[in-house]
Formats: structure tokens, sequence, C-alpha cells
């Protein structure tokens, strides 16, 4: 099973909804793309990931290179409820204090400011 | 005398047969060779001349006809623009069906006469064989490109092992060993040890993300930068800053390849450890009753820039025990459960154990059920001996 996203958008801020498996190839391209065409669109972002079955290296390398590419633009990318295996790898690689990570959707998006 | 009726039948079926004759032949001549090549310009020349046409060629969308000997004969200046749909007079063709039900090419002949019915079957039966017969040869040009890519790897491997430590450094008192094995040709695990000239000894135990050939390579240029780095004797929270920086600069790709590693320096004089870990699994550090976990200051490096990172230090005394090892040892799974860090952690007795190494990995293999690895495994096992009976631990 391969990644899939789906896109909800609330005034500049986009939420990305992921299911499936963030890794090497299908999964971590699929996320490259999203995080590309937000940052075309200046979109902030916020990544839920509650629906991510499995994520592998790669696909935590995708996860902060897309917060590289988003902070560069003048953007915000956020993180939404990381399941434990997520949640794990975040801790292990001491990215947690890097990321802004919600485990609620509402307040993750009131986060980011008023929406116009 | 046969009646004028029976007279045309018969030459229509001699006319026949003579096609079938010669579709028998062109499939003997087009199935004779593997060699792509030949294939493509042996059905050219049997279409153009069997059919009476000046000349004959191949329109592929497929790349991998490209630039090969798809003309034949006389064909206009502007046959590459044929298409299927042009309604072009003096052009006759038939499709090469694809393996997966596509098209593969079609093979057009030209200033054609109109083509009987036997005639045009002629031609869709030579462009049926065709694709056979390319199909074949194409099968077998990817085998010869397979076999000469496993040479290249055999000798990536080659090279990669040889650059793992020759020797475990002989430090008084100390016993050292690891263990490295890939789950492909080459990995992306990388263990290294450097004796500073003041008797300290700097080990690195790093995994890039990813595993194969790309980690690999870039495994080989975290190598180059932690030696020239480590040489220079700099405190190993200094060390871990410059390998984050000189890695993200390296651009995108090794970014999104970043390593998590484990510095690790030895002052054997003092017994006094020093540990740096940039985003890998904890450390362990048995000491007596103790049993720590060393997790990560940072992030790994290369992945963001500017990180900074903090060693902790720690006083070694006889039959303390440090195990560094990548995740490929704790994500080992049977079937849907896995390894773990605290069964890893548990395998580490109270005091130093001669062959550690060899004990975890038939432990890890005996866990797996014999199912196949799927990452590269490596770990660096360092204790203080007792009375030092356990000098010379090397792997």
């Amino acid at each position: 099973m391969s990644l899939t996203i789906a896109h909800h958008r609330f005034g500049t801020v986009e939420l990305l909804k992921l299911s499936g498996r963030l890794t090497l190839g299908d999964g971590s391209s699929t996320l490259r793309s999203a995080i590309r065409s937000a940052v075309e669109n200046r979109q902030d972002l916020l990544v839920d990931l509650s629906e991510v079955s499995y994520i592998d290296s790669s696909g935590l390398g995708e996860l902060v290179a897309g917060f590289a590419s988003v902070t560069s633009g003048g953007g915000q990318m956020k993180l939404l409820k990381p399941n434990k295996r997520v949640d794990s790898m975040l801790q292990i690689t001491k990215l947690y204090t890097t990321f802004e990570v919600f485990e609620d959707e509402s307040a993750g998006l009131a986060s980011f400011g008023a929406p116009e | 005398m046969l009646p004028a009726g029976r007279r045309d039948e018969t030459i229509d079926l001699q006319q026949k047969l003579a096609r079938v004759q010669s579709l028998l032949e062109a499939a003997r001549r087009v199935h004779s060779t593997i060699k792509l090549d030949d294939v493509l310009s042996g059905v050219l020349e049997i279409a153009a001349k069997e059919l009476e046409a000046d000349g004959a060629f191949f329109v592929s969308a497929a790349t991998q006809l490209d630039a090969r000997a798809r003309v034949y004969g006389e064909v206009p200046d502007d046959w590459t623009r044929w298409t299927e749909r042009g309604d072009m007079p003096g052009y006759a063709s038939a499709r090469l069906p694809g393996e997966r039900g596509d098209t593969l090419a079609h093979l057009v002949i030209y200033r054609a006469r109109d083509l009987s019915l036997e005639e045009a079957d002629f031609l869709e039966g030579l462009a049926l064989q065709s694709a056979l017969a390319i199909g074949n040869a194409q099968h077998h040009e990817r085998m010869i490109e397979w076999e000469r890519l496993q040479l290249d790897l055999d000798a990536a491997r080659a090279i990669q092992r040889s650059l793992l430590p020759h020797s475990v450094p002989d430090i008084e008192g100390y016993a050292l060993a690891f263990r490295s094995t890939t789950c492909y040709e080459v990995g992306g695990d990388y263990v290294d040890a450097v004796l500073l000239p003041d008797g300290r000894l700097t080990v690195v135990l790093a995994d890039v993300a990813g595993k194969g050939l790309a980690s690999a390579l870039i495994s080989t240029t975290f190598r180059s930068s932690f030696r020239a780095i480590a040489g220079a004797g700099l405190p190993l929270d200094e060390v871990a800053v410059r390998l984050n920086q000189l890695h993200w600069q390296e651009g995108i790709e090794a970014r999104r390849r970043y390593v998590t590693a484990i510095l690790l320096c030895l002052d054997p004089e003092r017994h006094r450890v020093e540990i740096v870990n940039a985003g890998h699994n904890p450390a362990f550090l048995v000491a007596g009753d103790e049993r720590i976990k060393i997790g990560a200051s940072g992030p790994p490096l290369g992945m963001l820039p500017a990180r900074t990172y903090e060693s902790e230090i720690f006083d070694v005394e006889e039959g303390h025990q440090i195990l560094l090892y990548t995740d490929g040892l704790t994500e080992v799974f049977r079937d849907d459960e896995e390894f773990g860090e605290d069964r890893l952690l548990e395998l580490l007795g109270a005091s130093p154990m001669p062959g550690f190494l060899d004990h975890v990995w038939q432990t890890l293999a005996r866990f797996a059920g014999g199912a196949r690895q799927t990452d590269d495994m490596t770990a660096l096992y360092l204790c203080r001996a007792v009375n030092r009976e356990l000098k010379g631990d090397a792997e």
C-alpha cells in the first residue's frame, strides 16, 4: 500500500492528511510533490500523520526536507497526531524539538493565527 | 485442363502457400539471432523484399528502439513523421504488440503497392514474430546489463569492506569489537576507529538513511569527512557540528540521506569516555548495576543546518561495557513483533562477555527464525577488562 494524501484548505493553511506508508520511493515522492505545490502556493502546512501506518528513515528525511523548504520560503509546517512509530522516531532523532506537534486538529490550525 | 475458375483457385492457393512458407522462413531468420540490431535489420530487409517495397522502417515510441538499425532501403526524407492515423498513400504498416498489451512499434513499408489480403497478413505475421524476437533480444541485453551491474556491485562491495577498519586498535586494558553485515551487496552503515597521536581513540558508528548503493555512496563521503575531522583531535561536540554542516552543504540528495551517528572518544589513561549522539538510537552503557541509555542531543547529521550537539562524559571502571548499534538490530522482526531496544539491552550481562557480538547475531538470527535480513546491521562493543582477561576480543 502506498501513500495517499487528502488536501483540505483552511485560509492560508493547507491540511495534508497522509494515509499509508511513508517510505522510500512512492511514499516519499508523493509527499515531496504535495509539499512543493504548497510552497508554490505560499500555504502553511499542517501534516496529519495519524493514518501513517509505517515510516522509514527516508520518509522521515522527506518530512524534514519538506519542513526545510517550507520554512526557507517563509512559511510554517507543523505536525498533527503522529502515531507511536512516528512519535518514537521523532524522539530518537531528537527532531521533536524541531517540529511543533499537535494532538488536536483545531488547536493545530489555530496555532497558525487567524485565517484570512 | 482445369476450368478457368478452378485454375484461379489453384493459383490463389499456391500463392497462399508461398506466403505461409515465406513467413515461416522469415520467422526462422528473425528468431535465429538474439542481437537486437540483427533482429531489427533482418525484419526490415524481409519486409521490403517480400513485399517488393522500396524500403522499410520501424516507428516506435519506446526509447529502447531509438538510435538502432531502424531503416532499410529507400525511404522518404520525412519517414520519421509517419503516423499510424496519417492515411499516407504509398505506406503500409503493421503493429508490434508489446508484452503488456501496449504498442512496441509499427513496422512500416514504403512505396508499397496496394497489398493483397495475403500480403497484409504476411506483414501482420512478420510484425508479430518481430515483436517476440525483439522482446527476446531486449531480455538478453538486459541480462547482459544486469551481469555488468552485478560485477559493479561486487566491486563496490569489495571496496566498502576494505574501507572498514582493517584491524581493531589494541588498547591496553580494553577490548573493542565490531561487526557489520549488509542486507544488499553494499550498505549505508559505517563503523570506524581512529587512534589519535595522544593515545585516545575516536570511534564512530553511523547509519545513512536508506540502504543499498545510494546510501553506500553517501557513507563513503561521510567517512572522508569523519577521518579528516576526527584526526584533528577537536572536542567531540565540535566534530559533530562540523560533520553536520559539511554533510548538509553536500546538497539536497545528501540531506535526504542524512546520517544518524554516535561518536565516542575513549581516553584509556584517564579511563574516561566522551559520547555524542546525533539523532541515533541510544547507546547502552552498563556500569555495574546501572544501565544507562545515551540518547540524542541533536538531530541526525546533515539534515538541518547549524545544529549543536552535546557531549556526555562517563568514567569507565573495570567491567563497564558500552554497546553502539544501528536500528537494523532492534528492528529485526518475528512476524509483526520487533526485537526491540529492551531485548538488546537485556543481552548485556553484568560483566563483560567474550564474543558478545557473536552472541547478539546468533540471538537475532534465532529470533527472526531464518527470515531474510531486511536492513543493514552494525554494532560496536567496547569494555574495560577486569584483570585484563578480555584483551583481544576482536572480530
